[in-house]
């Protein structure tokens, strides 16, 4: 019997979803799945967490995300002249399907370490010496991890907006679908690919591509540049939230 | 006027400052803004002002600070040798310093040269710091992993609030002196200038 974490009531080694009635409109959130599909245009809040210096939330297609954001705050030596930017993102454990162990897969560095990247080029750490901006994510629910790579880029700009941090614009993720590949015989086709990036939309700038599956190069540039339109949507959200708690902060 | 903030709309990162506050002579960025491409853009949520020919951006009042050469400070003594006084900064510019989850502070450190400007080869630490004054002081500069630069060298930078040795609070009477509210002794400290006065 593994019992690996024993300061917990351990959820039982197998359960089943509640099954809900058609006609009902509760139920776990539906992602797009088509082929082709852009992320749908998320809902975004801030100023949810009152002890943070900034924080927001959003809704985006089946992820739900709550970011909070410290600082400038002073940090340990050693010196740094410019400021560092510590990520981190977490799973809840009833985040996915199926449920994750708590400690043991809801820590993945693979993934802060590449959101880190998609937020680094926007931020002016150079204004903040010796500080760090501290930046925490939670994932309430996600299925696709492109889906969410997207929708914690948009969020991470929201809360550290929402901090008053210094940023070059504001960066939003979005993410492009690509058609599933040939079947080849008796085998399965290429797994589908999918393009998430990060884009500046007011200057026209592209802070990182992240790419996974089997696509032609000339079908990934061309999914680029659909991100990069599709983003300016999702832009336009993120700016009327933002304007939106900043009003009700009394700006 | 141009100068006031309250008709201008909220800007957001990335956005161009509206014409009207862009006028030739091109104006030099201040805080909240930074220039791209001969363009000056907001780099915070806030509203653009402009003061003579200086233009910023006027963000959130709670948003964290960081100390910057030439920002007024103010911190508490924390460690006295007869070279250097150490102190923890916890305002910068009339705002409070985030708190860190690791309870990390930005550091500051009065060199014996810097703490006034006459006669500084007569300076004795016991009679210009004790341990736990408030002292305002200047930044010189960034100094070194611990510690912040200051300089207390002008008539409104020292200590502004501290205990005597009854312990009871000190209230300034001179540059060099303040007296215990209670007892009406005499300590030696180097003293700001109050405002106002």
């Amino acid at each position: 019997m593994s019992t690996f974490d024993r300061r917990r009531i351990q959820a039982p080694e197998s359960s089943s979803a509640p099954a809900y009635q058609q006609e009902n409109d509760a139920g776990p959130s539906r992602a797009p799945t088509a082929p082709g599909d852009i992320s749908d245009h998320p809902v975004l809040k801030t100023g949810l967490i009152n002890q943070a210096n900034g924080s927001a939330y959003i809704e985006s297609g089946s992820v739900k995300i709550a970011c909070s954001v410290y600082g400038p705050r002073p940090k340990a030596p050693p010196f740094t002249p410019r400021g560092s930017l510590n990520l981190e993102l977490k799973f809840a454990p009833f985040a996915s399907h199926p449920r994750r162990a708590p400690m043991r897969d809801t820590e993945p560095a693979a993934l802060s370490a590449l959101l880190t990247q998609l937020i680094l080029p926007s931020l002016h750490l150079h204004l903040l010496p010796k500080s760090s901006v501290d930046v925490f994510l939670m994932v309430l629910e996600s299925d696709d991890v492109s889906d969410l790579l997207g929708a914690a880029h948009t969020v991470a700009t929201a809360a550290i907006a929402d901090a008053g941090i210094a940023m070059s614009g504001l960066g939003v993720g979005t993410v492009v679908r690509g058609q599933e590949g040939e079947a080849e015989e008796g085998g399965k086709g290429a797994p589908a690919s999918s393009v998430t990036l990060g884009v500046l939309p007011a200057l026209n700038k592209v802070t990182n591509v992240w790419m996974t599956g089997v696509q032609d190069i000339d079908a990934v540039c061309d999914m680029i540049d659909q991100g990069v339109v599709s983003a300016k949507a999702t832009h336009t959200v993120l700016a009327q939230a933002l304007l939106e708690g900043a009003e009700q902060r009394g700006l | 006027m141009a100068s006031t903030s309250t008709a201008q709309p909220i800007l957001l990162p990335g956005q161009p400052l509206p014409l009207n506050l862009t006028r030739a002579p091109l104006p030099q960025c201040g805080k909240g803004c930074y220039e791209a491409n001969g363009r000056i853009l907001a780099s915070v949520i806030g509203r653009p002002r402009r003061d003579g020919a200086t233009v910023s951006v006027i963000g959130r009042e709670e948003a964290g600070v960081v100390p910057e050469i030439g920002t007024t400070v103010i911190g508490t003594m924390t460690r006295l040798t007869p070279q250097q006084a150490h102190m923890t900064i916890s305002i910068v510019d009339d705002r409070p310093v985030q708190e860190s989850g690791a309870g990390d502070e930005f550091g500051g450190v009065v060199r014996i040269a810097d703490i006034r400007l006459t006669e500084r080869d007569k300076i004795k630490m016991g009679e210009c710091f004790r341990l736990g004054d408030v002292v305002k002081a200047k930044v010189l500069s960034l100094g070194d992993a611990r510690s912040y630069y200051l300089s207390t060298a002008a008539n409104e930078l020292g200590v502004v609030y501290g205990t005597s040795e009854a312990g009871n609070a000190l209230l300034p009477v001179s540059y060099q002196e303040m007296e215990d509210a209670v007892t009406g002794r005499v300590e030696k400290r180097k003293v700001a200038k109050p405002e106002g006065v």
